[in-house]
């Protein structure tokens, strides 16, 4: 059983430089943000979604999916309640605030969805490289992409002290929201104990393998920046200009 | 210095490879009188395969991180004495420094596995080291050819089996080419056919010219080579040839250790020196054979009468694509020990959580005392079934052992009184009364074990699943674990146990299960299901020593001391 987003076949954007995909991450990125209507974010939704199901990563959006939910429920409900507007829905919610929340939960789960294509197409060793081309020091570049790898071990350590704690009687599964975080919380301290090991054993681990020994770290394979990284960076920028040419006409914007 | 009686004639070897002077070492807050290492000295050459032997606790992993730098480098204490390796003084040089010299493989091979290939894995190494990449290239393939991983490149470390990915955290090291080389503790989580190829792999290192240092608790795994220390409470007591812990006068069990099956059998028999541990059980059995008595039929434990408590019916379980029960029956009667065994990968933890109800079967049945698992949770079932995980930490989270042991008792609504009787009994069983205010988080893996167990003791369940409760425990620790689950068992508990120990099985269960890619592959007593060789090598699995040594000599043992029975006192009829 896996926990990472990473999926692993020869897909369209599997092996291209990681620092045309970091490019393609940041422009990816900075698009939705530009706008606030539901109709803008939620075409930039489709289009990162659709992208990132065309290389091959439908399975890491799968993963995510209660995250998304969870994500756009959570804003549009905060929205509604914290931006009030004239047209009254129930209570004191309008349909600006909903629509201003729907924006920008729209917004935020299109750069998870960039994300996860980024993610889905990239390893955390790849990711590393990519920075390291970009003027990160390793150190830091390494750390950041550890740190990405760690993740489906943190979460197959975080199943596997659920299991054992719902063995001896704890129960996660009934009673609403809060009697079920509450519950969640003797699995904490296990969790947390097990990662501060792991983390202890890994950082030995990287000393024993010569970690920072040379100034100068050489790579077994260096990455290439041939026509497919061209038309990568070529599409991104092209998607950013794009972006800021429509947010700058005026379009995209809620008017209330 | 080590004690004199049992220093053996170790030939001078022509260069040094390692030198320990007068080394001590304290971790912050150990007693100056209770040091990890006190005083050690001594010399090893190269293109020998040393096993460094002792209990949990004895040394073994702090000498280790002694050899390589990390103390006194990254952990901090008071080290006296001088770790002078290929000739460079470890105080003086860095880990990293070091690396090209010394590799060092920790415990835990999991936690040292983190690049997507096999290939990028070894190369991370030498990439550090700022090797040209031909050169990286051209290590990565020697190193993987060394532990027989050639052909591996592109795989993911973390999708092999257990003993691949210890040997890829060899390779890792191996890539740096070091001159010695030191593996803590690299067998205990593999099963016997993981055991065999790292040790293989050691030898052959060995013969190549590098110093290659096997610490482990278990002398059998590694009392194959040329050299044995053997540390006693940070003490050096033994540092002779290997066959010197082998034959009458071995310091084993004065260290606290299990002396190998075939090394009692060979001292019962009276035969001089000591047996070729090394050059396998048949050529034992051989030179054993004339003090061996005739056969004789043993009487089976007697089998549980009692009724059927669980009934595992046509069970299928998958997780995505990969497949893990297929079609698995089998039953337990109230008052059995039943021990699952089978290689990495059988689906013996799979099987354990559907009989807890953590999974439930995509298709087929679990039934406890006649009740269907399908629609109760895990804390429905957990007063009929407890459940006790391969680690220990993954379970306890409270402060004290009280608390920690009370957990489940108050979750199922007893009143306080009652709580404090659950808890009182489940730590007098576990032999932890009197330690309730301890916290268990800080206490040795042994106890931490005991704490789990007294967890799910106070469940008081008629039905105790333990995965794996040896792994990581020396042979008094597993000893003391195993009679305590006997214990609970005559008191009425039934237990279904999954292990890699196979010398437990014969020793404890009345019956053991071979699960092979998620089915039954072979059940019954354990005489019958460790005694046939063939049926346990398709599920990578190898008799226990006994067993083997019973099965070369035709005469049916299967525990020491059955094998120890059957052989004439002194050689003498």
């Amino acid at each position: 059983m896996t926990y990472g987003l990473y999926v692993e076949r020869p897909g369209a954007l599997h092996r291209v430089d990681p620092r045309a995909k970091v490019l393609m991450l940041v422009c990816g990125f900075t698009v939705p943000f530009l706008f606030s209507s539901p109709a803008y974010t939620g075409a930039t939704l489709l289009i990162s979604a659709g992208a990132a199901v065309a290389v091959g990563c439908t399975e890491s959006l799968v993963r995510l999916r209660w995250l998304f939910l969870t994500f756009i429920t959570m804003t549009v409900l905060l929205w509604a309640l914290l931006r009030p507007g004239p047209t009254i829905v129930w209570w004191r919610l309008s349909v600006e605030g909903l629509l201003y929340g729907l924006g920008a939960g729209l917004k935020i789960v299109a750069g998870m969805s960039v994300g996860a294509l980024f993610l889905g197409t990239t390893t955390g060793e790849e990711t590393a490289r990519g920075l390291v081309g970009l003027g990160v020091p390793y150190p830091a570049a390494f750390a950041f992409a550890l740190s990405l790898q760690m993740i489906p071990g943190f979460v197959a350590t975080a199943v596997s002290v659920r299991d054992a704690q719902r063995a001896r009687g704890l129960d996660l599964e009934s009673g609403g929201v809060l009697r079920r975080t509450r519950a969640h919380l003797p699995l904490l301290a296990p969790v947390m104990l097990a990662t501060l090991r792991q983390s202890d054993q890994l950082a030995m681990a990287l000393e024993c393998r010569g970690f920072r020994a040379h100034r100068r770290r050489t790579w077994l394979h260096e990455p290439r920046f041939g026509a497919r990284e061209a038309l990568l960076v070529a599409v991104s920028l092209a998607y950013l200009a794009t972006g800021i040419a429509v947010r700058t006409m005026g379009y995209g914007t809620l008017t209330v | 210095m080590h004690d004199p009686r049992y220093a053996g004639t170790i030939p001078a070897a022509n260069e040094e490879r390692i030198r320990l002077q007068e080394v001590s070492f304290g971790y912050p807050g150990q007693a100056e009188d209770m040091s990890a290492l006190s005083a050690i000295s001594s010399t090893v050459g190269p293109g020998l395969l040393v096993a460094l032997l002792g209990r949990s606790g004895a040394g073994k992993s702090t000498l280790g991180r002694c050899l390589n730098g990390l103390i006194p480098h990254a952990i901090r204490g008071r080290l006296s004495g001088r770790v002078r390796v290929c000739g460079q003084d470890t105080s003086e040089h860095t880990v990293a420094q070091l690396a090209g010299h010394v590799g060092l493989v920790l415990q835990d091979f999991e936690n040292q596995l983190f690049r997507p290939t096999v290939e990028l894995e070894v190369a991370f190494g030498p990439e550090n080291l700022g090797v040209g990449r031909q050169e990286i290239r051209r290590r990565v393939s020697a190193a993987l050819e060394a532990v027989g991983l050639s052909g591996f490149e592109q795989r993911d470390p973390m999708a092999l089996s257990g003993g691949q990915k210890q040997r890829v955290a060899v390779a890792g090291v191996l890539a740096l080419e070091p001159d010695v080389l030191c593996l803590d503790e690299a067998m205990s989580d593999l099963d016997p056919i993981g055991q065999r190829e790292v040790l293989a792999v050691a030898r052959r290192l060995a013969g190549e010219g590098r110093t290659v240092i096997l610490a482990d608790h278990d002398p059998e795994r590694v009392l194959c080579g040329d050299r044995a220390l053997v540390l006693k409470d940070g003490r050096l007591m033994a540092d002779c040839p290997a066959a010197g812990l082998l034959g009458a006068r071995s310091a084993l069990p004065e260290a606290g250790l299990p002396e190998p099956a075939a090394s009692q059998a060979w001292v019962r028999a009276g035969m001089d020196g000591a047996p070729p541990l090394g050059e396998g059980f048949r050529v034992i059995a051989e030179q054993l054979r004339p003090h061996c008595r005739p056969p004789e039929t043993r009487p089976a434990k007697p089998a549980a009468t009692g009724d059927t408590v669980i009934e595992v019916r046509d069970v299928y379980f998958d997780y995505g694509d990969q497949p893990a029960l297929n079609g698995l029956s089998f039953d337990v009667r109230e008052g059995e020990i039943v021990a699952v065994i089978g290689g990495n990968g059988g689906g013996k933890s799979t099987l354990l959580k559907h009989v807890c109800g953590l999974l439930h079967p995509l298709r087929g049945d679990v039934l406890i005392a006649g009740r269907s698992t399908r629609g109760l949770t895990a804390s429905q079932l957990c007063q009929d079934v407890g459940y006790v995980a391969q680690n220990p930490d993954h379970q306890l989270f409270s402060a004290t052992v009280y608390d920690d042991v009370a957990f489940a008792p108050r979750h199922l609504g007893l009143a306080e009184d009652d709580v404090r009787a659950a808890v009182a009994d489940a730590l007098e069983a576990v032999g932890m009364a009197g330690r309730e205010r301890e916290d268990p988080i800080t206490m040795p893996k042994g106890d931490r074990q005991r704490v789990a167990l007294a967890g799910a003791l106070a469940q008081r369940p008629r039905v105790l699943l333990l995965d794996e409760p040896t792994t990581g425990l020396d042979h008094e620790e597993v000893v003391g674990t195993m009679e305590l689950v006997r214990m609970m068992n005559e008191r009425g508990t039934t237990v279904i146990m999954v292990t890699h120990s196979l010398w437990v099985v014969p020793e404890y269960a009345h019956r053991a299960i071979v699960l092979r890619e998620g089915r039954v592959h072979a059940e019954g007593t354990p005489r019958d299901v460790l005694g046939s060789r063939d049926r346990l090598a398709e599920c990578g699995l190898e008799p226990p020593p006994a067993a083997a040594l019973g099965i070369e000599l035709g005469i049916g043992a299967v525990t020491v001391e059955e094998l120890l029975a059957a052989l004439e006192v002194g050689g003498s009829p």
